[in-house]
């Protein structure tokens, strides 16, 4: 009974992650600038990959393949935070302008005048 | 004035290397997937590693440190559902700004490290620069209380990291 109720949120966790993965790759195509990409590379994709790895682990048949997994999610943490600053300041070192005016972003193509 | 980190246990001290030798083995146990079979050569390479394994230059705060995960793991989610939702929209509407984010507590050393890093994580932000001064940081969408919450993440890893300066005693 217990190892089916944890499959089961086994299963939900990783469904739930896929779906963060899924949205940090839509802000990774809809997103203006490499600053703001970085974000939802950093946040989204995290949170997901955190949600998969808390899946995983719940299906883990040891304590120690659990850890495992939490294991790559801690170490992903920190190259990803370690990273994103690297390439954050390497795009503003090679001046690299964030959007810094607040504007609201359409992706509707713009109507052509009629000749 | 600052306060100067308490002295540290000697590098080769036994308490030192105890430390030292405990989170290699349990990376080690986490790694092996607990085969005892695998302890064989494990310990010994354990032992060595951690005989030679530079020690740390900051005394540890362990229990600090544990009441700091969920407050990490709150704005790592929180951080994550904000992203998602303003990637979702149908209609993208940000408001991105570069600000200026003025040191407070924290002297020049690991735990400004640590907070530019950690920044990266939580809702909204991105470390752009890091400066003597402060932090140059990317705001994904911009609020009032962003400045009140980079204030309040240092106040946070201030208590992780000794060598801090008090809010009182700074210009």
């Amino acid at each position: 009974m217990t190892e089916t109720l944890l499959n089961a949120a086994g299963h939900g966790l990783v469904l739930v992650g896929l779906l963060f993965f899924l949205a940090g790759s839509l802000g990774l195509l809809r997103f203006p600038d490499i600053y703001a990409r970085l974000h939802a590379l950093t946040k989204a994709h995290n949170l997901g990959l955190g949600l998969l790895c808390s899946g995983l682990a719940l299906q883990a048949s040891a304590l120690s393949e659990a850890a495992k997994m939490m294991l790559v999610w801690l170490l992903v943490l920190i190259a990803s935070g370690i990273g994103a600053t690297l390439v954050a300041s390497t795009a503003n070192t090679c001046g690299i302008v964030p959007r810094q005016v607040s504007r609201r972003i359409r992706h509707k193509r713009p109507r052509e005048p009629k000749e | 004035m600052t306060r100067l980190p308490r002295p540290l246990s000697r590098p080769g001290s036994a308490k030192n290397w105890a430390w030292r030798f405990a989170l290699l083995a349990i990376l080690w146990w986490m790694i092996s997937g607990g085969e005892w079979a695998s302890w064989r050569w494990g310990l010994p390479a354990i032992v060595i590693a951690s005989l030679v394994m530079p020690a740390p230059t900051l005394p540890l705060r362990p229990l600090a440190w544990l009441r700091f995960v969920p407050v990490a793991l709150w704005l790592g989610l929180r951080g994550g559902i904000e992203v998602t939702l303003l990637a979702c929209r149908p209609q993208l509407v940000l408001d991105t700004r570069l600000v200026e984010y003025r040191w407070q507590r924290l002297v020049d050393g690991p735990g400004r490290l640590f907070l530019a890093t950690l920044i990266n994580l939580i809702p909204g932000t991105l470390t752009v620069r890091i400066q003597p001064h402060g932090l140059l940081v990317h705001v994904l969408h911009y609020r009032d209380d962003t400045h009140t919450m980079l204030s309040r993440l240092e106040c946070h890893v201030a208590r992780l990291f000794p060598g801090t300066v008090t809010a009182e005693e700074t210009p």
